[in-house]
C-alpha cells in the first residue's frame, strides 16, 4: 500500500469515526423510517407512492441526510481546531479531501440507499426500478456530499445554510420550476 | 541549525506580528517565551509552513517551509495548544492513524503508537475514548501524536504535560518559566514581534556574581576585595558573593584571596534566574 493510499485510508477512518455519534445515527435512521412509513401510508391508502418516493426520498431526504453527515465532517474539525491534526501532516490536500469524501460516502450512501430501496419495495416498484432509484439516490448523495463537505469548511453555520438550500431551493423552487408538474 | 530566521516580518492586516525577527535555534530544547501577542504562535505557524512571511528568510531543517511545506512537516512533530481531540476515538486509535497519515504501514504504525503511548505514560488508558480521559492524559496523547512518526524537530505550543525525557530537538512555546528553566538548553524571549533576548541556559550567560566559600571566617577576604574595588554582597560566616563580571575582576579576587591567605572551598559563577532574564527582556525599554 502506497503512502498516499495509507493517508487516505487513515483520514477516511478518522473522519468517519468522528461522524459516528449516536445522535447522528439516530437522525439518519429517523429520516429513513419517515420515508418508508410515508411511502407505505400512501401505498396502503391506494395512492401512487412513486411520486412520494421521488419527491420526499430522492429530492428531499438524500440532500438532508447527506447534509447532516457532510457539513460537519470537516466543518466541525475546523471549528473546534482538531483539523490541525490532518492539516499539518505531509499529505497533499486532495488526499485529505478524498479521505473525507470517502468517509461521508461510507455513511451517507447506505443511509439513503437502504430506506429508498425499502420504500421502493413498499411502493410496489419493480426490482429494477427500485434499484435504479436507490442507485440514483446514492450517486446524488455522493455529489451532495462533495458540495456540503466544502461548504462545511468555507461557511460558518453550513448546516443552517444547507437546510435553507434544501428546504427552499430543492423544495418549492424546484417543484415550481419542474416542467412535469 | 534547526531553525534560522533572518529579518522575518509577518503582518495580519495592520497588526505586525513579527517585526524583523532574527534568531537561530540549535539542537536541544529551546524555550520560546513572551507575553500574549509577542508573536510566539505566529512564529510556530511560519515554521510549520502554514503562512508565508512578508519579508525576510526562514529556514527550517534546511528548507523554506513556505515552499517546501510537506517536506518540512514530514520531519516535524506538532502539539497544538488546545487539546481538542475526537471524543469517540480511543487514544491508541488516534495515534495509530496519525502515524498512518505519515505513511507508516499499519503494523509499524501500531507498534510505534503503542511504544509512544507507553513512553508518554498513558498505558492501558490509551484504549479509552479520548472524551473520557483527563486533561493530563489528553495532553499526553497530544505529545504522543507529535512524536509517533519520530520527527527531527518537535514544536510544542503551551504544553502542560511533563517535558523531561524528550531527548530530541524541541521548540517549545510556554509561559511556565520554572518548567522551561528545568528542561530547556536555551530560551528565546519575544517582545512585540522581535527577539528581546536569546540565552543559553546554564552556560555563558552569567549574572556577574561569584559565590565564594572559604574555610573559617570570610570577613578578611571581604575586606580585601572591597579594598581592591570589588563589590561584596551577603558576607556571612564563611560565605560571600562578589560582583566579578570579567576576567580582570576574577584576577583581583584571586589576588585578594592570596593576600589574605583565605582557603577557598568553592568559587562559582551564579547563573541568572530565568524569571529575571524574562522580566528584564519583556519589561525593559525599547
Amino acid at each position: 500500500m502506497s503512502g498516499g493510499v495509507r493517508a487516505i485510508a487513515a483520514v477516511w477512518w478518522l473522519v468517519g469515526r468522528t461522524q459516528l455519534s449516536r445522535a447522528r445515527l439516530v437522525a439518519l435512521a429517523a429520516g429513513g423510517v419517515v420515508l418508508v412509513a410515508l411511502t407505505w401510508a400512501v401505498a396502503a391508502s391506494g395512492g401512487d407512492a412513486e411520486p412520494v418516493l421521488n419527491r420526499v426520498g430522492v429530492d428531499l431526504l438524500v440532500p438532508l441526510l447527506t447534509l447532516v453527515v457532510a457539513a460537519s465532517a470537516l466543518g466541525d474539525l475546523d471549528a473546534d481546531g482538531s483539523l490541525v491534526y490532518l492539516w499539518l501532516r505531509p499529505v497533499p490536500r486532495w488526499q485529505l479531501a478524498v479521505g473525507a469524501l470517502g468517509a461521508v460516502g461510507t455513511i451517507a450512501v447506505p443511509a439513503v440507499m437502504v430506506p429508498i430501496a425499502l420504500a421502493a419495495l413498499v411502493a410496489g416498484l419493480g426490482a429494477v426500478s427500485g434499484a435504479v432509484t436507490a442507485a440514483t439516490g446514492a450517486a446524488t448523495a455522493l455529489a451532495y456530499g462533495a458540495v456540503f463537505l466544502a461548504a462545511g469548511l468555507w461557511l460558518e453555520r453550513a448546516l443552517l445554510w444547507g437546510l435553507l438550500y434544501v428546504l427552499v431551493w430543492e423544495g418549492p423552487v424546484s417543484a415550481a420550476s419542474d416542467p412535469r408538474r | 541549525m534547526r531553525v534560522r530566521a533572518r529579518d522575518v516580518v509577518k503582518a495580519y492586516g495592520h497588526t505586525i506580528a513579527l517585526d524583523g525577527f532574527t534568531v537561530e535555534v540549535d539542537t536541544g530544547v529551546t524555550g520560546l517565551l513572551g507575553p500574549n501577542g509577542a508573536g510566539k504562535t505566529t512564529l510556530l505557524t511560519l515554521v510549520l509552513g502554514l503562512a508565508r512571511p512578508e519579508a525576510g528568510q526562514l529556514e527550517v531543517l534546511g528548507h523554506d517551509p513556505a515552499s517546501a511545506g510537506p517536506t518540512v512537516r514530514a520531519r516535524l512533530g506538532y502539539s497544538p495548544e488546545r487539546d481538542v481531540l475526537p471524543p469517540h476515538v480511543s487514544a491508541a486509535d488516534f495515534v495509530v492513524h496519525m502515524a498512518r497519515i505519515h505513511g507508516l504501514p499499519v503494523t509499524a504504525a501500531r507498534t510505534r503508537a503503542a511504544d509512544t503511548l507507553r513512553w508518554v505514560g498513558l498505558g492501558e488508558d490509551a484504549r479509552r475514548p479520548l472524551g473520557t480521559l483527563s486533561t493530563g492524559q489528553r495532553q499526553r496523547t497530544l505529545l504522543a501524536q507529535a512524536l509517533v512518526h519520530d520527527p527531527d524537530l518537535v514544536l510544542l505550543d503551551e504544553p502542560t504535560a511533563g517535558l523531561d525525557p524528550l531527548e530530541r530537538d524541541v521548540l517549545v512555546s510556554s509561559h511556565l518559566l520554572p518548567e522551561i528553566e528545568r528542561v530547556a538548553d536555551a530560551v528565546v524571549v519575544l517582545r512585540a514581534g522581535r527577539v528581546a533576548a536569546h540565552h543559553l541556559l546554564g552556560s555563558d550567560q552569567a549574572t556577574g556574581e561569584v559565590r565564594i566559600e572559604v574555610d573559617g571566617d570570610a570577613g578578611g577576604l571581604a575586606a580585601a576585595c572591597t579594598a581592591r574595588g570589588l563589590t561584596v554582597h551577603d558576607q556571612h560566616a564563611g560565605r560571600l558573593r562578589v560582583h566579578a563580571p570579567d576576567d580582570r575582576a576574577l584576577d583581583t579576587l584571586r589576588d585578594a584571596a592570596v593576600a589574605t591567605g583565605a582557603s577557598l572551598r568553592r568559587v562559582q559563577r551564579e547563573a541568572p534566574a530565568l524569571a529575571d532574564l524574562y522580566h528584564a527582556a519583556t519589561l525593559g525599554g525599547p
